[in-house]
């Protein structure tokens, strides 16, 4: 179990960094799906199997394809020439992301709960997860599928070309 | 076995990436790119207490799934966005965008 948890780590660990850090945006796309699966391959080791279909479905399936079509239609594939893809105050950035891992790593030090081990792996089935999201959170699951609908039109407003772009429209 | 803070500091570390590259990268999609990261981090946190944690009723599973959601509305109207602001200033660096910069 250790080994599989440490293979997943390096695996994730390593292919978000290339995503962060790559010149060309194609590249970073595709460390970017490694890094989602690597994600699934997580949920799966803590034995939340359903989580990790949907992680498959929706981020390898649809969010990576969503990033690559964005690569794609703004043709900006490996930045300009001579210049850094990071930006002018990227050191601060970096201190920024290291002082908050301190932090977070500090406070989860020695903490008691940290080191418990469950006596059995639990597990929860599908239709247990159904039948959760039909009754005790049913109304966060009617208002998130009202948020997806908002996004999803928000989404083609913004996308839309406008009007006086388009060929034989009056002006 | 793992313990719950091999899976914490796990998650603390590819949430730090994400943020770095938040932070620091010109290309508004690779922002959106850290952002993403940095929401699968926070999953990886809402499952490993589910698993750790007794009782296991399955709320942390609901709550990963309700941020799975979240993260895919995110990222629909993010990349719209880029792609309209690119029609408007040809680029997508954002250190171009800075209509609004006093």
């Amino acid at each position: 179990m250790k080994f599989v948890f440490y293979i997943l780590a390096t695996w994730t660990m390593t292919s978000g960094l290339l995503a962060v850090t790559m010149r060309n945006m194609m590249h970073c796309a595709a460390a970017l799906i490694a890094f989602f699966a690597g994600i699934a391959g997580i949920f799966f080791s803590l034995h939340a199997d359903f989580l990790g279909a949907v992680q498959v479905i929706v981020y390898v399936g649809a969010i990576a394809v969503l990033i690559l079509f964005a690569i794609m239609l703004t043709r900006n594939l490996t930045g300009q020439e001579g210049v850094s893809p990071f930006s002018g105050g990227a050191a601060w950035g970096w201190a920024a992301s290291l002082a908050v891992f301190c932090a977070m790593y500090y406070s989860l030090q020695d903490h008691p709960r940290c080191a418990v081990i469950p006596e059995a792996s639990p597990s929860l089935a599908v239709d247990e997860i159904g039948r959760l999201l039909m009754t005790r959170y049913a109304v966060p699951f009617e208002v998130i599928s009202l948020l997806l609908t908002a996004a999803l039109v928000g989404a083609v407003v913004l996308a839309l070309d406008e009007p006086k772009n388009k060929p034989g429209l009056p002006k | 076995m793992p313990t719950l803070a091999d899976y914490l500091t796990l998650a603390a570390i590819l949430f730090c990436i994400g943020l770095a590259g938040a932070l620091t990268r010109r290309n508004a999609i690779i922002v959106l790119v850290g952002i993403e990261m940095m929401l699968n981090a926070a999953n990886i946190n809402l499952v490993a207490f589910w698993h750790f944690l007794p009782p296991a009723t399955g709320t942390g599973q609901i709550f990963a799934l309700f941020a799975i959601a979240i993260a895919g509305a995110e990222a629909a109207v993010g990349l719209a966005l880029v792609i309209a602001v690119y029609r408007h200033f040809r680029s997508v660096s954002v250190e171009d965008i800075a209509g609004l910069k006093g």
